[in-house]
């Protein structure tokens, strides 16, 4: 047990040398995870599906590989868990839907295969809001995920399963999605690391759409070296996702510990209103925790940030209802409808198969793309998302990186906002912008409010800047210490 | 000033959704829909004209495939998915001839 | 009053790729059901769209073909419905930016030209197939996500004449490009048309309906004449047209009112943020114009010019590529063009006609059809034999030359061997020398006739002639019989 405990507080770098070396295999490393999910989940309640045996399985084969000499992968025998809305086969995949209870997906997604090329360890799904669609975990069909650091408080969403997982010490990292904010939010309220690379970076084949101009799938981890490994596992284009980009000029995991001297960085002023007090705090002093490190921290105007949630809004629900219109209970997953009409088979099974707010998204992205409303409002929203990105042109023409808090409050309690979509959605006004633009952003852990709920710091960089990002970030955490805090479960 | 929704809006939405609503749904649903119309009704101050419309983020270099045909799953393991299948089709409630 | 019918039509085409437009699953026809599918065409989360090049550069293909203009910023757009064909609940299509634009095809009616212009050409992913069984709807996804085009028309068609003569060009010349089997029976090629009539010389459209269903070009023909003369006598009766979709019901010849939709579609058209919008670069459009071979009316042209041959020839000749390039491989083995054409026309359409198959089906080859017509003009054989032997060489493939000698049937040319028969005919019908001396030419024919039964149809027609009217004279000068 002792032992147990103390491996889980290792980082992977350490672990990953001491696996190469044979002095701990990855039985001994699963098991560890394994008694820690078996100690901590029913109060957590961080997983879908969890698939011991076949983890062990593979375990057990990551050694056999060993023995055998051969080349071991980054993530060598580290357990990890994957966001429900990705496809890892042998696996059902639910994206937290009713929709699709017992869905197998037929391949790997890309990023699953790439996590199992380098060795990685699948110990099971992690929970999310339905198809992603929320900023709490709670409109998951299965299961309502606590906050690690608070049994009465929300992890955040949609990647709540990944972040409370990774906070829980039930695994080293997790795999996410992030459309407005999904995998920073998370681990803003969760005390770890999100990392959301450049739209495009790590290819979406086998991650169930939600608004398919914005989901981004990247990492969560409890540091940012750790993250910025994963990422390096990860990232690249791939034939079967068209949107895909390149791979990184060069790893970025390496380049982490570079000077961050002189590196400029603008705070939006709207990014520092509405704020709750604690975050306000803990923002100004991670200010000056990057101007200490030699940073210039300056504030700038980006006159359509305000309107940001609202773009965001129209112009996911849109994306949202035509790319959940297959799940119509004909092809797989249920269908929950006798009907022997077929209109009514279409609005029974959507009816019962979609939960409160996914119908919410679907109906009012219906409108917005119908005629009489898709010019006056989807267009213009798709405007704004241009004017959006041309103020953080404008910004990165003399500055390198954008700062801000990652979430306006610590986690909220659960249930408090679960009927309140407006309140909701505005959890995202601080992190939806980079996903409007496309950009690179991490929210790294920055301290605590008075409460004892973590607090994080984004930091946002250009198009295909993710390097830069993960290094001003790693440079930030070894200048601080919140990551180390653990909560007491 | 969003457009005011009513039931029949609302209904209307639902039929182009394929998705059922019971009476009492659609009342509740037809209040959260306001609100959050309400909610996008500022992007209105946003002035627009001549300004490009974003569809990716990011600038994407079109990448096409080869035509060489492919066959990795078999058709008995996909129907297999199928709520309902015979003989080798997907089968669904009658759909009217046309 | 008299009224004008007006017409545009809406032609699917089914590109002749391997694979899908947006997976590698196959395209043939008639597989068995579901076998050509996967994850992507059967919409499974998590898939994404990945295009076809070979479906773009055919679609640019017929475009060019089609006169169009490219639009070279083209993108493609989701089209929302739900039905169990269409796995996605949407189609993905093409809205704002189609391929081609401002395009046409020019045909000739009744000996006048008529330009008929193309507004819109675009590329598109069919659907999957429905078979309607009493039990329930069976759905085929074999035929989903098989690339189209969606090729529309000014409504610049006036008769049903005419439009089947647009179609008629339209599937020559897609076939010429080589961008479409354009089988109609097969559902590659598929056709609705929007009707309307309008007074003579009213500008005005008049309410359209559309016509689905037609299932050959003389369907389409015959749907467009009733529905026109329909909606005349409907207005004349002093009712008025309602905008509909009808169906043609070809075993009763008529058009039948469809259940009218509660509703007007809404598709829900947005850009697909699955793919990429993308910039056709010149110099594919370049080289996909140089690979387009020589279209049916420029070959029509020089048929005319080159070959001397009627207007209405080069026609028949043309309309099928395949055919075309058959006569003139002919025509490079020798023989006179004429006479290989009319070959062509009579005895190769006629028997392909007959047998339902088509000219690469058959093992004769254009050296064949070249000797054959030779033969005949260095009288080898006469026609009648070549007419004779003309249903092995097509149907075996058999060396015509090789046939006649193994056959023994090549003309008797030496004029000394075929005295003697002349001699015996006319030996044998002293009427028919009778009646010819007495002035009946028409009983040369008879004789010409026996001297061709007694040498087994060998014997040289013309030499034959002229030795039995040498010999005819000859009795008349001796003063008579
Ligand atoms: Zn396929």
């Amino acid at each position: 047990m002792a032992a147990y405990g103390d491996l889980l507080e290792e980082r992977i770098p350490d672990l990953r040398r001491r696996l190469e070396t044979g002095e701990l295999a990855p039985e001994a490393l699963l098991e560890a995870a394994l008694e820690r999910i078996a100690a901590v989940e029913d109060r957590i309640e961080s997983f879908i599906a969890l698939d011991p045996d076949a983890a062990r399985r593979r375990a057990a084969a990551l050694s056999e590989k060993r023995r055998r000499g051969e080349a071991l992968g980054a993530l060598y025998g580290i357990p990890a868990a994957v966001k429900d809305n990705i496809a890892v086969a042998g696996l059902p995949m639910t994206a937290g839907s009713r929709m699709l209870e017992g869905f197998l997906p037929p391949d790997d997604a890309v990023v699953t295969e790439r996590l199992l090329a380098a060795d990685a360890v699948i110990v099971g799904k992690a929970n999310l809001d339905e198809f992603a669609m929320g900023g709490s975990t709670e409109t998951s069909a299965y299961r309502t995920t606590k906050n690690p650091w608070h049994p009465d408080r929300v992890p955040g969403g949609s990647s709540g399963g990944s972040a409370a997982a990774v906070a829980a010490r039930e695994v080293w990292y997790a795999i996410g999605t992030d459309s407005g904010g999904s995998i920073r939010q998370p681990a803003s309220f969760t005390g770890i690391v999100g990392f959301k690379p450049t739209y495009g970076r790590i290819p979406r084949t086998g991650v169930v759409a939600f608004a398919s101009s914005f989901d981004t799938v990247g990492v969560l981890a409890r540091t940012v070296e750790e993250a910025a490994i994963v990422y390096d596992a990860l990232h690249g284009f791939h034939p079967s996702d068209t949107t895909s980009l390149p791979r990184d000029r060069e790893p970025v995991a390496p380049t982490l510990g570079r000077d961050v001297r002189g590196l400029k960085v603008a705070v939006p002023t709207f990014w520092l209103v509405g704020l709750h007090p604690d975050v306000r705090a803990r923002t100004e002093e991670a200010l000056r925790v990057l101007e200490g490190l030699g940073a210039i921290v300056e504030p700038v105007d980006m006159p359509h940030l305000a309107y940001a949630e609202a773009a965001y809004t129209i112009l996911t629900m849109g994306e949202a209802a035509s790319n959940l219109a297959r799940f119509d209970g004909l092809r797989y997953g249920r269908r929950f409808s006798d009907a022997r009409d077929l209109a009514a088979l279409y609005a029974e099974t959507r009816a019962r198969g979609f939960g409160r707010e996914v119908k919410r998204r679907v109906l009012l992205g219906t409108y917005f793309l119908s005629a009489g409303r898709y010019e006056d409002m989807y267009v213009r929203a798709q405007k704004v998302r241009t004017l959006i990105r041309r103020d953080f042109e404008r910004v990165f023409a003399d500055y390198d990186l954008v700062a801000g808090p990652t979430v306006p409050t610590p986690a909220f309690p659960l249930s408090e906002r679960l009927s309140d979509p407006v309140a909701m959605y505005q959890s995202d006004r601080l992190t939806s912008p980079a996903n409007l633009a496309g950009l690179p952003a991490v929210s790294v852990p920055a301290g605590f409010s008075a409460e004892g709920l973590p607090i994080g710091l984004q930091l946002v960089g250009d198009v295909a800047e993710d390097a830069l990002v993960l290094q001003a970030a790693y440079a930030y955490q070894a200048a601080t210490e919140h990551h180390r805090r653990r909560p007491a479960l | 000033m969003a457009e005011r929704l009513t039931e029949e809006t609302v209904q209307k939405i639902a039929d182009a959704a394929a998705i059922a609503l019971t009476d009492e749904e659609r009342q509740t649903i037809l209040k959260e829909l306001q609100e959050i119309l309400d909610f996008v009704d500022v992007l209105r101050a946003v002035p627009v004209d001549g300004v490009e419309p974003t569809v990716h983020p990011v600038p994407l270099a079109i990448f096409m495939r080869e035509d060489e045909p492919e066959r990795r799953h078999d058709r008995e393991a996909l129907l297999a998915r199928a709520p309902e299948a015979e003989g080798g089709f997907i089968r669904v409630p009658r759909v009217l001839g046309d | 009053m008299a009224y004008e019918t007006v017409v545009g039509l809406e032609v699917h085409v089914e590109l002749a790729t391997k694979t899908k437009l947006f997976c590698s699953c196959r395209t043939d026809f008639g597989d068995e059901p579901n076998t050509n599918t996967c994850p992507i065409c059967l919409a499974y989360p998590g898939t994404l769209p990945v295009l076809n090049e070979a479906a773009v550069a055919l679609a640019l293909k017929a475009a060019l073909a089609l006169n169009c203009e490219i639009t070279r910023e083209t993108k493609f757009d989701r089209k929302h419905y739900f039905y169990p064909d269409l796995p996605k609940a949407y189609q993905v299509s093409q809205f704002d930016r189609p391929l081609g634009r401002n395009g046409y095809v020019d045909i000739e009616v009744d000996g006048e030209k008529k330009r008929i212009r193309i507004e819109r050409l675009h590329l598109e992913e069919d659907a999957g197939k429905l078979i309607h069984t009493p039990g329930g709807t069976l759905v085929d996804f074999n035929r989903g996500g098989v690339p189209l085009i969606e090729i529309v028309t000014a409504p610049d068609i006036r008769s049903g004449k005419e439009a089947a003569a647009f179609l008629t060009e339209l599937r020559a010349i897609l076939a010429y490009a080589g961008v479409s089997d354009v089988r109609m029976e097969e559902g590659s090629l598929r056709c609705d048309a929007n009707v309307s009539v309008r007074p003579v010389g009213e500008t005005r459209f008049g309410t359209k309906t559309e016509i689905k269903n037609m299932n050959s070009i003389g369907s389409v023909e015959r749907a467009i004449e009733y529905e026109a003369a329909r909606q005349m006598e409907v207005l004349a009766q002093g009712g008025t047209i309602v905008q509909e979709t009808r169906r043609y019901d070809e075993a009763r010849r008529v058009t039948v009112g469809m259940r009218a939709k509660e509703t007007s579609a809404d598709y829900r058209y947005f850009p697909d943020p699955d793919l990429v919008a993308f910039t056709i670069p010149e110099a594919w459009i370049e080289e996909i114009r140089e690979s387009l071979p020589e279209l049916p009316d420029a070959r029509r042209k020089r048929y005319v010019e080159e070959f001397g041959l009627s207007s209405y020839d080069a026609r028949v000749l043309t309309q099928e590529k395949a055919v075309g390039d058959f006569f003139e491989a002919a025509v490079a083995h020798g023989g006179d063009v004429k006479a290989i054409a009319n070959w062509m026309m009579v005895e190769v359409l006629g028997y392909l006609n007959k047998e339902q198959k088509s000219i690469d089906a058959v093992p004769m080859t254009p050296a064949h059809l070249s000797r054959l017509v030779r033969l005949i003009e260095d009288g080898t054989i006469s026609g009648r034999i070549a007419k004779e032997i003309f249903p092995e060489v097509i149907a075996t493939g058999a060396d015509p030359e090789a046939l006649v000698r193994e056959k023994g049937l090549v003309q008797i040319q030496d004029a000394a061997l075929l005295e003697a028969v002349v001699k015996r005919v006319l030996e044998a019908n002293p009427k028919s020398v009778a009646d010819y001396l007495a002035g009946k030419e028409k009983a040369l024919g008879h004789l010409v006739g026996q001297v061709m039964k007694e040498t087994k149809g060998k014997a040289n027609p013309g030499l034959a002639n002229a030795l039995l009217k040498k010999a005819l004279e000859a009795r008349r000068g001796a003063g008579g019989a």
